[in-house]
């Protein structure tokens, strides 16, 4: 099992010293308050700041009118014949396209004052229809979201519609759903926020963000504020949660720079609760409709489906609206292995908040369909789920398994981990448990869902979705000074996940470093070298793989070092636990400071091909994906009388790789596991058709507290990626994933429907309607 | 509650109080919370906002005794009471064995819930020194943290009052 080792960088967090961005403090620091749109659609006819400039403390009043000239717009490219780009001024000046949009910024001396003052910013709207949905957004007629482009399709994706679909129309049965993901987002209980302080001797302007993404960030303010990355230095400090919202360019982070650049003084903005809901990022918001075709016998033929993402009013940075359905159609065949595949998925603006990223993306779709359409298709057959589910797994023999979706997994062993689920969760004991919970008149039911995620992709990926502003690659520098003290710089920052003693554990056991000489540095565009940053599970095998390159390129260095010295060849040598043994003096051996030592020193003379000094960088660009897998088991309770629903016990079989750190991995699984479930019984980011955002706080959007969570049981197996270095997976996603499904199927199961409309969360009241279903 | 009028416009009020052992005095307006005034005032910024609007727990701290929530109450209701933030538990170097305890089992990741789960569960232990499942669900009811998943929070929990009970 792989050490828990505990992590010193959450001290000073204990201990009250962590320094996220609000923490950061200037004497001379202003204040922002934004003034935002209370219209999803509206023509800006004027903005009239005079009587706001004259407000105690106030500095500065700017609105999108003042600076739309100044400021290039976001734009993020794809690289597809069928994506339509979007213009998304950080403040809006012409026309605002949801509720929530800043039109105009108030900075003044203290936050109070910004806000007092922001209520004196008088806004001439004039409304528009709203397009309130992806359905109404398709229509022919429908009004646009963007006058300029053709409709309201942002990009539209399809994979295997010409194929011959003779097998599939031929297959015995068929079973189809419709599956409603809903609109949710990230809740970091730390919000976003941002300082930037424009200093003038050295001509740097240096941001503070609470992002996931340094360097993609820096490319973003560059493009927006046209200066060059030399200027700019981006700091992720302390992060309190991203979980996928704070991958994305926010307007404010470009705003807060601009004002920094235009009043020469440091500027503050901390998000607040209302905001970061209403006008970070959301996700998902996905209706998937589909199609099941399979034998009697259980053997699957083949999926149809088509999945429509309301992605809102403009593409984000840097991942552009294709996110979700080019995530859905590489996810939904999952673990299966079958013949048929075809996938259409389609991106449509409405005027909501934009779309971001949210843990898990469009891979939560794949068990939340396929799953769902499995446990119908057990029932028609009567045949057992897990039995079922069984005699369509890709076989440990299939790998590398090119997926009837497209992509094609590394490795795994669905079976076996298939049977660990089984096994951890005591199956038979949890179905005999139903039926005396039956014959007791209780609703008891049972959901699995079996699912992979792809994990730290790489630049083929993002290559292929055409995803020009995502670099796709991470790096490591790593240094050993002459006391042998090693201080490494990656580009993978984190937001809690626990990277720093991770990554020191990575290079203590390749150099044979005792752990109290190693540092870690992240998140500073300044100090760590360029790469894209944490998301799609990727830091430690995108991260952690330049590492151990970095390591392995190091240690190269130290044989060539150590043969120098004692003019022997390097072939001879070998670094191994920390030090090199001399080749014929067995009791002669040089250790990490003894070689920094002769690197540093000027009186060892080193061949012309040994740079002096010991330092390393290496850029890896991680394999196109490396899948990880996991099964998740529920057994949950519907209570007859008021719907709600108790999870009564919660297995997690998961493989990710090679670990490096047991604790924080399950960390991971419980921490997105608790956010699957909650999209499966509470959140939902609802709109009216005005297109006003009805949750807007957290009294109403409702996130999982301690007491709805349960105990969570992980079994865990590793096969290593043969990919990847270090044979790592990703698993920073992987609860978020199998929760929805693994509770939906676990509810329907209770009521005993098969049920082909899902809409999550399932509220007390659509369990209520769904169990009418067997009563009518 | 004393009153205090020096010092003060008709806008703004005298506040003096103790946080964590230490006395101030501040002359503020009567809207500014308890939070911001701990946090921008004082400059102690371990108390975090997670919400502004009493939901998330973030901005827990320790009034008179009792946990509070700092962000939905005013620095003058503070006139004349004592205060405790998460920068009290530790002494030098040395850890609170609640720190400790939510250390040793990865009761956090982030961070940024925990000072607010820490003196919540300080005041917990302090009424309860052996608390049940159950009980520490209840009584954390009311902080949000969305990293952990909660498991590794109630094991701190446990853990942590087996250390306070044998400190005893
Ligand atoms: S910040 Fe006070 S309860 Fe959330
Ligand atoms: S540790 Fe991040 S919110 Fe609790």
């Amino acid at each position: 099992m792989p050490t828990s080792l505990l992590c010193n960088e959450q001290i000073p967090l204990l201990r009250g010293e962590g320094r996220y961005i609000d923490d950061i403090e200037f004497s001379n620091m202003l204040h922002v308050a934004f003034v935002r749109s209370p219209y999803a659609h509206a023509t800006i006819n004027n903005v009239d700041t005079e009587i706001a400039k004259k407000q105690p403390g106030v500095v500065a009043v700017l609105s999108g009118l003042n600076i739309h000239s100044d400021i290039q717009p976001i734009r993020p490219l794809l690289d597809n014949s069928s994506f339509q780009a979007t213009n998304w001024h950080p403040m809006a000046w012409d026309k605002v396209r949801y509720v929530g949009e800043a039109v105009a910024v108030v900075v003044a001396s203290d936050r109070y004052l910004a806000e007092d003052a922001a209520e004196h910013v008088l806004v001439e709207y004039e409304p528009l229809p709203v397009i309130d949905s992806a359905a109404t957004g398709m229509l022919a007629d429908s009004a646009r979201v963007h006058d300029n482009l053709i409709n309201n399709i942002l990009l539209e994706t399809q994979s295997g519609l010409d194929k011959d679909d003779t097998a599939f129309k031929k297959g015995d049965i068929k079973v189809r759903g419709s599956f409603r993901h809903p609109r949710v987002t990230g809740i970091p209980i730390e919000n976003c926020g941002v300082v930037a302080d424009y200093r003038e001797n050295t001509g740097e302007l240096i941001v503070w963000s609470s992002t996931q993404i340094p360097h993609v960030l820096r490319d973003a303010l560059c493009d927006s504020l046209g200066i060059s990355a030399h200027q700019i230095r981006v700091i992720a400090p302390d992060v309190g949660g991203g979980f996928g919202t704070k991958m994305q360019a926010l307007p404010e982070e470009i705003i807060i720079s601009h004002l920094a650049l235009q009043l020469h003084r440091p500027v503050k903005w901390t998000q607040d609760r209302m905001e970061n809901i209403k006008a970070s990022f959301h996700a998902r918001d996905v209706l998937v409709e589909a199609e099941l075709s399979a034998n009697t016998d259980g053997t699957i033929v083949g999926l149809r489906a088509k999945a429509i993402c309301d992605v809102g009013a403009y593409n984000s940075f840097p991942l552009t609206a294709g996110l979700e359905p080019f995530t859905i159609g590489s996810a939904l065949a999952g673990p299966y292995d079958f013949k048929y595949y075809s996938y259409e998925g389609y991106a449509v603006a409405t005027n909501k908040c934009p779309m971001g990223a949210y843990r898990g993306v469009g891979f939560v779709l794949g068990p939340m369909v396929m799953e769902g359409l499995l446990d119908q298709l057990s029932q028609k057959i009567g045949m057992d789920p897990a039995l079922l589910r069984k005699k369509n797994l890709a076989q440990p023999t299939d790998f590398p398994f090119k997926s009837p979706a497209g992509p094609v997994y590394d490795s795994g062993d669905y079976p076996a981990l298939l049977d660990l689920a089984l096994e951890e969760s005591d199956y038979p004991v949890w179905r005999n448990l139903q039926i005396e919970a039956r014959n007791e008149g209780r609703l008891l039911g049972i959901g699995m869902s079996c699912f992979i995620e792809m994990t730290g992709m790489g630049r083929d990926i993002y290559r292929k979705r055409g995803m020009v502003n995502i670099p796709g690659f991470d790096a490591a520098r790593l240094q050993v000074d002459r006391h042998g003290h090693v201080e490494a710089f990656v580009s993978t920052p984190s937001q809690g996940q626990g990277q720093k003693t991770t990554f020191a554990q990575l290079i203590s056991s390749a150099l044979g470093a005792p752990l109290d000489v190693i540092k870690v540095h992240l998140g500073d565009t300044a100090t760590t070298p360029y790469g894209s940053g944490t998301f799609a599970s990727r830091s430690l095998v995108s991260g952690g793989g330049a590492l151990l390159k970095a390591a392995e390129r190091l240690q190269d260095k130290l044989v060539k070092i150590a043969a120098a010295h004692w003019k022997v060849s390097d072939s001879e040598l070998q670094y191994v636990d920390g030090r090199i043994l001399h080749p014929s003096q067995k009791s002669e051996h040089l250790n990490l400071e003894d070689i920094a030592n002769l690197a540093y020193t000027p009186f060892q003379e080193l061949p012309s091909n040994v740079e002096p000094g010991l330092s390393v960088h290496v850029s890896y660009n991680p394999p196109p994906a490396v899948s990880s897998a996991a099964v998740h088991m529920a057994l949950v309770e519907v209570d007859k009388n008021t719907y709600a629903v108790k999870i009564k016990d919660y297995v997690v079989a998961e493989d990710c790789g090679n670990k490096v750190n047991q604790a924080i991995v399950e960390g991971q699984v419980r921490g997105g596991t608790t956010q699957g479930i909650g999209i499966a019984l509470w959140e939902e980011l609802s709109y009216d058709s005005e297109g006003q955002l009805l949750t807007g706080s957290l009294m109403d959007y409702l996130i999982p507290g301690i007491y709805e969570t349960p105990v969570i049981r992980i079994a865990s197996m590793e096969t290593p990626s043969p990919w990847s270095e270090g044979g790592f997976k990703g698993v920073g996603e992987s609860g978020t994933i199998g929760a929805p499904a693994a509770v939906t199927n676990a509810i329907l199961d209770a009521l005993q429907v098969s049920a082909q409309d899902i809409q999550l969360p399932l509220t007390p009241e659509r369990i209520f309607r769904l169990h009418n279903l067997t009563d009518t | 509650m004393v009153q205090d009028t020096k010092h003060t416009s008709n806008k703004t009020r005298l506040v003096k109080l103790t946080v964590n052992g230490v006395a101030y005095e501040r002359v503020v307006e009567p809207r500014l919370t308890l939070v911001d005034f701990i946090r921008g005032e004082l400059g102690i910024t371990g108390t975090h906002v997670g919400c502004e609007h009493g939901v998330c727990g973030a901005c827990t701290v320790i009034f008179d005794g009792y946990p509070v929530r700092s962000c939905i109450m005013l620095a003058v209701q503070a006139h004349s009471h004592s205060v405790q933030t998460v920068e009290s538990m530790s002494t030098g170097d040395q850890l609170h064995p609640i720190q400790q305890a939510f250390w040793e089992n990865f009761g956090l990741q982030c961070g940024f819930c925990t000072p607010g789960f820490l003196l919540t569960v300080q005041d917990l232990l302090s009424r309860n020194p052996d608390p049940t499942d159950t009980e520490i669900r209840e009584e954390l009811s009311g902080n949000i943290c969305r990293c952990t998943g909660y498991q590794s929070i109630i094991a701190a929990v446990k853990q942590a009052a087996i250390y306070m009970r044998k400190e005893e």
